[in-house]
């Protein structure tokens, strides 16, 4: 799949998710019934477009109620999208992704990081999961029982990026209220979009919880990669094209793989493809027949 | 060996899909819908950087 097309969904993707412009012309969030709907990206509920809930936001806002303490609904959500598309989400919907790649395609010298630091530093986002998004908001809480959003709170640069700034900049009540929380965020964000320049996706290789979720479908996922051992030649064009550093011929399938494509479209010999796992299973078993 | 390591996959993402279905079907029951949609429909100041 080219690029462009691509581009094209996730920008769809993004106005989308963002669709309530009265929001951003009157400087309100919506209210309305879509709002409790999980969406399968980051999108922050405080965006003033967002017509629907972050599946992060909203795992913090039911593991730290007072009522509940497992929340199946958003579990369940972001499951069912994850066995359907994996990591796909992250390549082909989430808008602070699409933010990134736009970002990047700025024209300056790009940075690799090393394989030794790039390697620890990928799982930084299952620790960002756990403890920020799961085990903060479940058990250190207030006297009435309730948990912070402590992913929101500390780190989370959609946030900042599509409420925060909006909200705080038409807002003359939430602009006295700035703090230095705000400054925090504000300055995560900025370390975020600059770095966003020199690497490819950092936020989704490093911190995104949701990736880190996703990535976990990544083997099982309805959508999937797939190497035709007999076209392949292993001239590993498609491993210097892969922009997640996913080593594909080893593993195609990686946790880190956003789907771009990008490594399907270098092929020489258009040994990739995508593939649903029940069409490679009845040709395997047609084979076998024959 | 491919075919059984395919077949084995195909069964942990219907075991998954069956589980992400039925999660979904108890968490509306027990009204966890209505708890996003309240933290949902109101600006949230932690995550705008307020709170």
């Amino acid at each position: 799949m080219k690029n462009k097309v691509r581009y094209m969904i996730q920008a769809a993707a993004a106005v989308f998710f963002n669709g309530f412009a009265t929001g951003f012309i009157k400087g309100r969030i919506f209210r309305g019934k879509t709002k409790g709907i999980c969406i399968p990206v980051l999108n922050c509920y405080s965006c003033p477009g967002a017509v629907a809930a972050c599946p992060i936001g909203s795992l913090q806002a039911v593991l730290g109620s007072r009522n509940s303490k497992f929340s199946f609904y958003v579990l369940g959500t972001m499951m069912l999208f994850g066995v359907i598309l994996g990591r796909a989400i992250c390549g082909f919907l989430c808008p602070f992704g699409f933010i990134q790649e736009l970002i990047y395609k700025i024209k300056t010298p790009k940075i690799k990081i090393p394989q030794k630091i790039d390697r620890p530093l990928r799982y930084l986002k299952y620790v960002v999961l756990i403890v920020l998004v799961i085990v903060l908001p479940l058990f250190l809480t207030n006297e009435f029982g309730m948990g912070n959003p402590y992913y929101c709170k500390w780190l989370c640069p959609v946030g900042t990026l599509e409420g925060g700034l909006p909200l705080v900049l038409m807002n003359d009540s939430l602009k006295k209220a700035v703090g230095l929380l705000f400054s925090w965020k504000v300055g995560i964000l900025v370390v975020i979009l600059i770095l966003s320049v020199l690497i490819y996706r950092p936020f989704c290789k490093y911190l995104c919880p949701l990736g880190a979720f996703y990535g976990l479908f990544n083997r099982i996922s309805f959508v999937k990669l797939d190497i035709n051992r007999d076209k392949c030649v292993e001239c590993g064009l498609c491993e210097k094209t892969c922009k997640m550093n996913v080593s594909v011929l080893k593993n195609i399938n990686s946790t880190e793989c956003i789907r771009c494509g990008e490594c399907k479209s270098a092929c020489p010999k258009q040994a990739i493809d995508i593939k649903s796992l029940t069409r490679d299973v009845k040709s395997q078993e047609t084979s076998a027949e024959e | 060996m491919k075919k059984e390591n395919s077949k084995l996959i195909l069964y942990f993402r219907m075991i998954c899909l069956v589980i992400a279905i039925t999660f979904i079907v108890i968490g509306i029951a027990n009204g966890e819908i209505n708890t996003v949609a309240t933290k949902a429909t109101n600006i949230c100041l932690e995550c705008i950087g307020i709170g």
